[in-house]
């Protein structure tokens, strides 16, 4: 046990509490157990790491969520981050998922605006940047499936996609974003909601709306199907005419997307 | 010249995000790259294809910044585990992390925390060391850490715990001159001291970075220039250890990489310098 009477554990806990504030019980005094000098006092010290936690924090929830700072402006983005890192401090090694649950907790802090679909957006195209890569199922393979056999085209995304239920207008708002286009701000929101498909191609991350149809398929597809099955759930939508002219369709975007993975 | 421990692989660079596409279609002449860790112990895409060409064509070691290796907390058998896979993978000249911790209470602070120099954190922290190379199959390297504070109840110095605890744990040392020179500006102690009291066959590695002034503290922002001071202890570290692995550390405002590779210019000639016995003979003068 150390001269001042704090073993390891204590002085952790004594640093991790002034830093932290999260332990406020029996708070040591800064003076009681680090040194100040000339230089700077015990409290200027840790004051230092005080600052540089949440600074390192709200940097790294910047850079996952780009956009939604750039629209709120740092002070804003600031006092958030603040408010999120006091109730969902991080607790893994990385800080690549220090922003998981940023979105939900904004759509109970922020209701009224369209932050957390933003959040959510962008957690999203985050999320995605380093799933493990799979060989795509393209165009050339669907190309050289045996025609007589078209029905038993495995269907399969990849799972670097994320199938998202968000504002109507949020792709939109994101897009205004990022081209500082602020004709409408977020005037560009309307009521409902609107589906946004996620995903990686290579090292590019994109995302796209899509209608009731499509999401439909895709929520098939992401477990994993057959075109024939595909052709069956939109010929039971009343809204797709040409279910198997459509199905073609869809599936050939996919591939052409590399959002297909090789069975 | 007593040997390393280490093999030494010339002069290297921190892989970062603004430079993997130059590195990985130019191919420059550096020796080899230092990546963060964590940054890259995931399951696929960029960072890890990025990963992988690199290693094509360079020495890579592995440098963490989360192993918490001082803190009471359990170790993270999960971090170990997937630090041992990205090793697997990418077969390392060595994998380092820093004499901090960072962890309390499950909550990770993501930072480099110092801790009380004591006979009981020696104990502790060496227990540590050799738990985490056992899990890893491989002698790793801890990094002195710049600081801002002391603790009252330490009962050694910096130096005196680090030199002890490589021994102890048979651990290798990544000795950053730039962090001995700011901890030693904000507690006034014998930065010479620090350097002369390294086991010379232990240090496999040696970072360099430049640092910000903050009122009276000197900040280890890795943001700008190598400063002359600790160029000069750097001239120091060599003429005493011999040739050491060395690499410029800059993580913020990160230039182009053209500079960084000037900077590391900067370095070979230090290193000359100081291999040539002239800083020792200016040394010499000096004290007459």
């Amino acid at each position: 046990m150390p001269r001042d009477g704090l073993t390891l554990a204590e002085a952790q806990d004594a640093l991790f509490a002034h830093i932290t504030g999260f332990i406020d019980r029996g708070l040591a005094a800064p003076d009681s157990f680090v040194v100040g000098d000339v230089r700077a006092t015990a409290a200027e010290r840790i004051a230092v790491y005080a600052f540089m936690y949440r600074a390192r924090l709200v940097e790294a929830l910047e850079s996952q969520f780009p956009r939604l700072a750039k629209s709120v402006g740092g002070e804003i983005f600031t006092e958030l981050a603040h408010g999120y890192i006091d109730e969902h401090p991080s607790t893994r090694p990385s800080l690549r998922f220090l922003g998981s649950s940023f979105a939900d907790w904004l759509s109970h802090r922020r209701p009224q605006l369209m932050l957390a679909d933003l959040a959510k957006l962008e957690w999203a195209r985050a999320d995605i940047f380093d799933v493990r890569d799979e060989i795509a199922f393209g165009v050339d393979a669907i190309r050289a499936w045996p025609q007589d056999r078209f029905a038993a085209i495995p269907v399969r995304l990849i799972n670097a996609h994320r199938l998202l239920v968000v504002g109507r207008g949020t792709a939109e708002h994101w897009r205004r974003i990022g081209d500082e286009d602020t004709s409408q701000g977020e005037g560009a929101c309307r009521p409902g909601p609107e589906v946004v498909l996620v995903w990686r191609q290579g090292v590019a991350v994109y995302h796209r709306t899509v209608d009731e149809s499509e999401r439909t398929v895709l929520e098939l597809a992401a477990t994993g199907t057959s075109l024939g099955r595909i052709c069956e759930c939109a010929g039971a939508r009343a809204d797709v005419g040409d279910a198997v002219g459509q199905s073609f369709e869809w599936i050939w975007s996919w591939a052409n997307d590399q959002l297909l993975a090789s069975p | 010249m007593v040997p390393a421990m280490f093999p030494y692989l010339g002069r290297g660079l921190g892989l970062r995000r603004e430079h993997y596409r130059h590195v990985v279609e130019n191919k420059p002449a550096v020796d080899w790259f230092e990546v963060i860790s964590e940054n890259f112990m995931v399951a696929g895409g960029n960072p890890r294809r990025v990963l992988e060409a690199v290693r094509l064509d360079y020495p890579v070691v592995l440098h963490g910044v989360s192993l918490s290796i001082a803190s009471t907390e359990p170790l993270h058998i999960g971090y170990l585990d997937e630090l041992a896979e990205l090793a697997r993978a990418v077969e390392p000249a060595w994998i380092s992390d820093h004499l901090s911790w960072g962890t309390a209470h499950g909550i990770s602070l993501h930072d480099l925390l110092p801790i009380p120099y004591t006979e009981e954190s020696l104990v502790h922290v060496a227990g540590r060391v050799q738990a985490v190379q056992e899990r890893l199959g491989q002698r790793i390297l801890l990094e002195n850490p710049s600081s801002y504070l002391v603790f009252k109840g330490s009962e050694m110095t910096e130096y005196e715990f680090l030199a002890e605890l490589a021994r102890r744990a048979d651990c290798g040392i990544l000795l950053d001159v730039n962090n001995i020179f700011v901890s030693a500006c904000n507690h006034g102690f014998d930065p010479h001291a620090y350097l002369a009291a390294m086991p010379v066959e232990r240090v496999g590695q040696i970072h360099l970075a430049g640092h910000s002034i903050e009122g009276a503290l000197r900040i280890d922002t890795h943001d700008g220039y190598v400063c002359p001071e600790v160029w000069q202890l750097y001239a120091e570290a060599i003429a005493r250890l011999g040739p050491r692995s060395t690499m410029i550390e800059w993580d913020a405002k990160v230039p182009e990489f053209s500079e960084l590779e000037r900077e590391l210019g900067r370095a070979a000639h230090w290193a000359r310098f100081a291999l040539s016995g002239a800083h020792g003979q200016k040394e010499a003068s000096d004290a007459a």
